[in-house]
């Protein structure tokens, strides 16, 4: 059932009502069965992998619990005269066995992601190099539908289970509560990534209903239609037509350009607009879901497009790998190494260059099982260690050169810049292949067209995107520009929205709901096309 | 206090240490100062932190990290 279809709203319009009527403390119960009724809409058998995964990660998280409160009456029994060595030893030997639950929880709930989604990828490329060694072997490749929202529930069990290890919090006592908060309805599809102390809470809380929860909800959801109905399925059909296998080569350097902006924004809009549309359902339910995007296309540097965009990956990345990797052994001893060697920025520099190759590469993967995902993410790794090691030379380099940083043009600038260093990155993504994706960047700079960029041939409306359809896109654009400007300038608009005179505030939420269902892009049996996320 | 401000301020010198106190929380320090600052820490009191340490609000002002500092060495 997809987010943008009508069967959806009447599914969330019917859940709401019965959560609102029934008595408070079940709540979570009606949650959850609609959560499993939703995720019946994917497939029957998928159900297993979710239910695996939720008993997998409730049990480990109930015995690492009760390894701590274990340990906790053990302390208070000992006697007074113990000494900070016997303390200290049973903190160690406690520590150890939590630590052993949590290792074998975490690898269990990532096997089964592994298995489900990259043991194909493994076997194709074991099987490519039997063919180059002439070897006449075959692995059999399996043969399982990916369940839906296996990445986003799996990754969040993994933070659950990594924080309870660490003693960041209890464990969830209740499985059905827990059970929610693994397969929420509203964010199994594309996340965000939620984290068991923020929304895992909220969810096993007793919520009243809120005229002003409900309506703000319902606002950011008919937003998120029009950033994925009218803008990012509009641009769809050039982005495939562009970026196609057996069509790319008819196109200029020009035309890929072109490709990359239409892709750009349709991948902005249909993920950010799917997110808003979760954010959007849970608040009407009156569950706060964290943001996961903050403009990213307005960042001054690649490292901060990845602060702004699908923020809780990164939050989940920098939590569970970055700091752990930067923290680990092998890692601070190369540090200390070099620093006993008196190099000292060479020991500030390792960890800083090393550690965004594994986070990125996990980030590529984590997008899908292909070499175009692995290049995705070592690209981007490169440009943020570089631009890390680097910072000096940049420093410098902008003191020689009198540059002002404190100004409009120097800003533009940096967003334009990180912008177009992206674009190289979602080419790498969208294109058929590495070869294509070379053969394409490689053309932007060297085949310009100029007939094609100022439209004088027309062909711009022959890839997919009509003359009337290109003016709805571009009336839609400057919309979200501006208020993308509004929201960068810190301005509330549903709040300020809400202030306005009544008629006021009424011809615009009528306008916005016309020009989503005049302007929607409807694909076959009048539902929009999936989300791109949907598949990672 | 003045020895981790000196440190501090070594790491990224336009922050108002002595008054922020949501440095992480607010994004005004990145993942990559978060981790110079652990490592100038570690090496300088002696102390090892921890993963276990790794909170916001171990890291959201001078102070937090101070106290932070005075626990590990407690605990040693």
């Amino acid at each position: 059932m997809a987010y943008t279809s009508f069967g959806f709203l009447g599914f969330l319009v019917l859940v709401a009502a019965v959560y609102y009527i029934v008595p408070k403390r079940f709540q979570w119960a009606v949650l959850l069965a609609a959560s499993y009724v939703f995720y019946l809409f994917s497939g029957v058998a998928q159900i297993a992998f979710i239910v695996g995964t939720t008993l997998i990660t409730y049990l480990a998280g109930r015995l690492m619990q009760s390894i701590r409160d274990d340990y906790k009456s053990q302390l208070a029994k000992l006697p007074k005269e113990a000494g900070k060595e016997v303390k200290q030893e049973l903190k160690k030997k406690v520590n150890n066995k939590i630590r052993r639950v949590q290792f074998g929880s975490v690898i269990l709930d990532l096997l089964i992601l592994v298995v489900v989604k990259y043991l194909n990828f493994a076997l194709q490329n074991i099987n490519t190099i039997f063919n180059l060694f002439h070897y006449d072997a075959k692995l059999p490749l399996i043969n399982i539908i990916v369940p839906l929202g296996i990445s986003f529930y799996t990754f969040m069990s993994m933070g659950y289970l990594i924080d309870v290890g660490r003693g960041r919090y209890e464990a969830e006592k209740h499985l059905g509560k827990f059970a929610l908060f693994v397969s929420f309805f509203p964010t199994i599809v594309q996340g965000p990534i939620n984290r068991y102390d923020d929304v895992g809470k909220q969810l096993g809380q007793e919520h009243k209903f809120d005229y002003n929860n409900f309506k703000f909800g319902a606002q950011l959801m008919l937003w998120g239609f029009f950033k994925k109905m009218v803008i990012a399925d509009r641009a769809f059909p050039a982005v495939s037509t562009i970026f196609s296998a057996d069509k790319y080569l008819e196109y200029n350097g020009s035309i890929y350009f072109f490709g990359m902006l239409m892709y750009a924004l349709q991948i902005y809009c249909d993920f950010s607009g799917g997110i808003d549309i979760a954010r959007g359902a849970a608040q009407m339910l009156g569950i706060n879901l964290p943001q996961n995007f903050e403009r990213p296309y307005f960042s001054m540097s690649v490292a901060e497009y990845w602060r702004r965009w699908h923020i809780t990956l990164g939050a989940w990345m920098r939590e569970y790998v970055f700091f752990p990797v930067m923290l680990s052994k092998p890692v601070t001893k190369i540090s200390k190494f070099f620093r006993q060697k008196g190099k000292k920025q060479i020991a500030k520099l390792v960890p800083s260059v090393i550690t965004p190759f594994i986070v990125f590469f996990l980030i590529g993967v984590w997008h899908g099982a292909s070499w175009k995902y692995i290049a995705f993410g070592l690209y981007n790794a490169t440009i943020v260690a570089s631009s890390v090691a680097l910072a000096p030379v940049f420093k410098k380099l902008i003191e020689k050169l009198k540059i002002n940083t404190d100004t409009f043009s120097w800003r533009v600038f940096c967003i334009v810049r990180t912008f177009l260093v992206l674009g190289v990155s979602k080419i790498l993504v969208k294109a058929p292949d590495l070869t294509a994706a070379l053969h394409m960047v490689k053309s932007i700079f060297t085949q310009v067209d100029f007939d094609f960029i100022f439209g004088f041939d027309g062909r711009i409306f022959e890839l997919g995107i009509d003359q009337k359809n290109m003016f709805v896109l571009f009336v839609a654009v400057i919309v979200l520009f501006t208020v993308s400007v509004l929201q960068e300038t810190g301005l509330k608009l549903r709040e300020s929205l809400a202030k306005q005179n009544i008629a006021f505030r009424w011809a615009i939420y009528l306008i916005a709901l016309i020009v989503v269902l005049v302007f929607g892009i409807y694909g076959p049996m009048y539902d929009a096309a999936d989300f791109i996320y949907q598949a990672y | 206090m003045e020895k981790l401000l000196d440190i501090l301020n070594q790491i990224r010198s336009d922050i108002d240490y002595e008054n922020e106190n949501a440095l992480v929380d607010d994004g005004i320090l990145d993942s990559f100062d978060i981790v110079s600052i652990v490592s100038e820490l570690s090496m300088e009191y002696d102390i090892d932190i921890s993963i276990d340490d790794m909170t916001a609000e171990n890291f959201n002002s001078a102070e937090a990290m101070l106290e932070m500092i005075n626990r590990i060495q407690d605990e040693d």
